[in-house]
């Protein structure tokens, strides 16, 4: 008795698993999924067919059949590939594409749930947008120092909606569409180096030219500046000396007093000062005190 | 046959003959006997196994999430918040429970050779012109050409939403944010110029990083932390020299205004130590020269007295007096008398030249 209870315990086990297997499917958290009752469609409340994550109930087959499709975001570039801007300048373009499925059922109807074949698709859709959003942007627009002038993420964003419109109806949202890589033919490379070249050649010259003026402009400028400092340095001494002569004035009413006797003595000192050093005089025996030399001579004579 | 078989079988009892009448029976018994011993010890069997095996079903479900790890928790395919940290953690076995441990704190290095590396991984080759399809290098924003290589080191931030995202919303993460490291290296390279891009690579480098985040954290909602971005960035090899000789120029240039500007400060300050003792000397002027009239003045009022009451005298004073001063300070003088001239030497004797060995 007891055998028989563990043999149908082990069989019930058996049969529930194979019963879950038929009966019962999960999709992941990385997964859409839809549902078919005899190849058509099952809408769910939400009014999509989609099947989102989690553990759900099915019918075996062939009464249901359930497909997943990867929900996660794909990542597709394709080969680099040349374009024409608006003026008719050739530039290799290599694009890539961020997508993920948005509606399972309408990707499942265009793809077959094939990522490949989507895949491929959308590589002929933005490749069409690439040319025909790139041929109306001048090289300029593309590459430009001016910040207002570059048109790049422009460019991109009329890509991306270039080729959302043309993908509205495979169930697929294209999240961005970006450069991923730019170039020009071998033949422009080869003059972009010799333009290189001839810039850096004109820019030395231009520098060094720049270089000699602003040497020379800042010495001419400290020059002048100096010449200024030393001009106003003199007038502010000349404007001190006359006002301590206009001060001196005040003194002179004094001198006025006796004017014999004040160019006297003016001149006692100016002989003094100008004879203070180093002076080599030359002197007549008349000039006094010398003078004395020659009395005592005459005085003997008398 | 022996003799003692036949003996044997020839004094058989009646009950013996019985006995060996129901042998089949008896032997078929015991293999019955035998081979429900065997089923039920084989029973015994699967049931050990059947419990070892529940036992181990069980027990697949213990997960330890390593230090530094955090895990997602998947039931039934559905995401379970919160998640889980790092330690052990019960879950059931798959097809039940699905625990996808994720690094957070690992270090991840991208890196964007694109416009750099040739097709055969080589660095960049000095050569007359780039094949498009062999080359790597960016365009310029003044149509020139550039290599540039960009690593970017970043990790998770630690939050539910960026760990999901990083596990769960990409089907190749590294792929897409390669994507994206280059489409900032050619954004950033298109708006700048090549002597710009090739000197100034901190510049270079932000515009790097805010195309990151806008493409990836922004767009994209993956809210990654860039640690460190290094930028190697060289013009074509060809050029090279062209721009090196710039470079040098430049520098040689900016060395020629710099000593300019140092002479040019130099000349101004020694225009205005020049300036200040300028104007100190007409303040020291000014101040002598009224400091002198006032004790002119002071010495004109003291003396008029004694000058207007006998001037003759008080003049011959004070011309003897500055005579003295006068003759005193003179080193030469010369005396005219009559018609031989004398010279009055210096009142300092000169010392007289001593021979070697001589006393003074």
């Amino acid at each position: 008795m007891k055998k028989n209870h563990i043999t149908l315990m082990i069989g019930t086990i058996l049969v529930i698993i194979f019963g879950f297997m038929l009966l019962t499917y999960q999709v992941r958290h990385t997964e859409i999924a839809i549902r078919t009752t005899f190849g058509n469609p099952v809408i769910q409340k939400t009014g999509k067919a989609d099947i989102e994550p989690g553990f759900r109930f099915r019918f075996p087959w062939p009464i249901n059949e359930v497909y997943k499709f990867d929900k996660r975001v794909q990542n597709s570039e394709w080969t680099f590939e040349t374009t024409s801007t608006t003026e008719g300048k050739p530039i290799l373009v290599k694009v890539f594409v961020t997508w993920q499925i948005s509606d399972a059922l309408q990707f499942f109807q265009k793809f077959s749930g094939d990522l490949s074949l989507a895949n491929k698709t959308l590589e002929s859709t933005v490749r069409s947008a690439q040319n025909s959003v790139i041929g109306n942007y001048t090289f300029e627009q593309i590459v430009n120092t001016d910040a207002d002038l570059i048109k790049l993420s422009e460019i991109e964003e009329k890509m991306k909606a270039e080729a959302t419109k043309d993908t509205s109806t495979f169930g697929i949202e294209i999240k961005m569409v970006g450069i991923k890589r730019l170039g020009l033919p071998a033949t422009v490379t080869a003059a972009v180096f010799e333009r290189m070249k001839a810039e850096r050649q004109a820019r030395i010259t231009k520098i060094e030219a720049e270089g000699e003026r602003e040497a020379k402009m800042l010495k001419a400028e400290a020059d002048l500046r100096a010449n200024e400092i030393l001009a106003k340095a003199e007038a502010k001494a000349k404007v001190l000396r006359g006002q301590a002569e206009a001060a001196s004035a005040q003194y002179f009413k004094e001198f006025e007093k006796n004017p014999e006797l004040a160019n006297f003595l003016f001149n006692l000192n100016a002989l003094e000062g100008s004879l203070k050093d180093n002076a080599t005089l030359i002197l007549d025996p008349k000039t006094p005190p010398f003078n004395l030399l020659t009395q005592p001579t005459k005085s003997s004579g008398e | 046959m022996s003799d003692e078989e036949n003996q044997s079988k020839g004094s058989i009892t009646p009950a013996e003959e019985h006995q060996v009448h129901d042998q089949p029976a008896v032997v078929d018994d015991a293999r019955t006997r035998a081979l429900a011993e065997a089923l039920q010890s084989s029973f015994k069997i699967v049931r050990v196994l059947m419990v070892v095996l529940a036992i181990a079903f069980l027990c697949s479900g213990i997960t330890k999430v390593d230090s530094g790890n955090q895990a997602l928790q998947l039931r039934f395919g559905k995401f379970q918040s919160p998640i889980l940290e790092s330690g052990l953690h019960f879950a059931w076995p798959y097809p039940i429970d699905e625990i996808v441990q994720i690094p957070v704190n690992q270090n991840r290095t991208i890196t964007s050779d694109v416009g750099w590396r040739t097709k055969d991984e080589d660095d960049p080759q000095d050569s007359f012109s780039f094949a498009p399809d062999y080359d790597g290098y960016t365009l310029t924003g003044d149509g020139n050409t550039l290599h540039i290589k960009a690593e970017m080191n970043f990790s998770l931030k630690d939050s539910e939403t960026t760990i999901q995202a990083y596990e769960f919303k990409f089907n190749n993460v590294t792929n897409f944010l390669q994507s994206a490291l280059d489409n900032a290296v050619y954004h950033a390279s298109a708006n700048r110029s090549s002597m710009n891009a090739y000197t100034r690579q901190s510049d270079l480098q932000n515009d790097i990083r805010e195309r990151i985040t806008k493409v990836v954290n922004q767009a994209h909602d993956l809210p990654i932390q860039i640690n460190s971005l290094t930028l190697d960035v060289t013009v074509p090899i060809g050029v090279k020299p062209a721009y090196d000789a710039f470079l040098k120029s430049q520098q040689e240039s900016q060395q020629k205004v710099s000593t300019a500007r140092a002479e040019a400060t130099s000349i101004i300050a020694n225009a205005e130590g020049q300036a200040r003792v300028i104007e100190s000397k007409g303040k020291t002027t000014a101040d002598r020269l009224l400091t002198s009239v006032e004790a002119e003045a002071k010495s004109f009022t003291d003396q008029r007295p004694f000058y207007e009451s006998n001037p003759k005298l008080f003049q011959q004073r004070l011309v003897s007096e500055t005579m003295q001063n006068v003759l005193t300070n003179a080193i030469d003088i010369f005396y005219l008398s009559g018609r031989q001239p004398r010279i009055w030497l210096n009142r300092t004797p000169a010392k007289p030249k001593l021979k070697e060995g001589q006393v003074p």
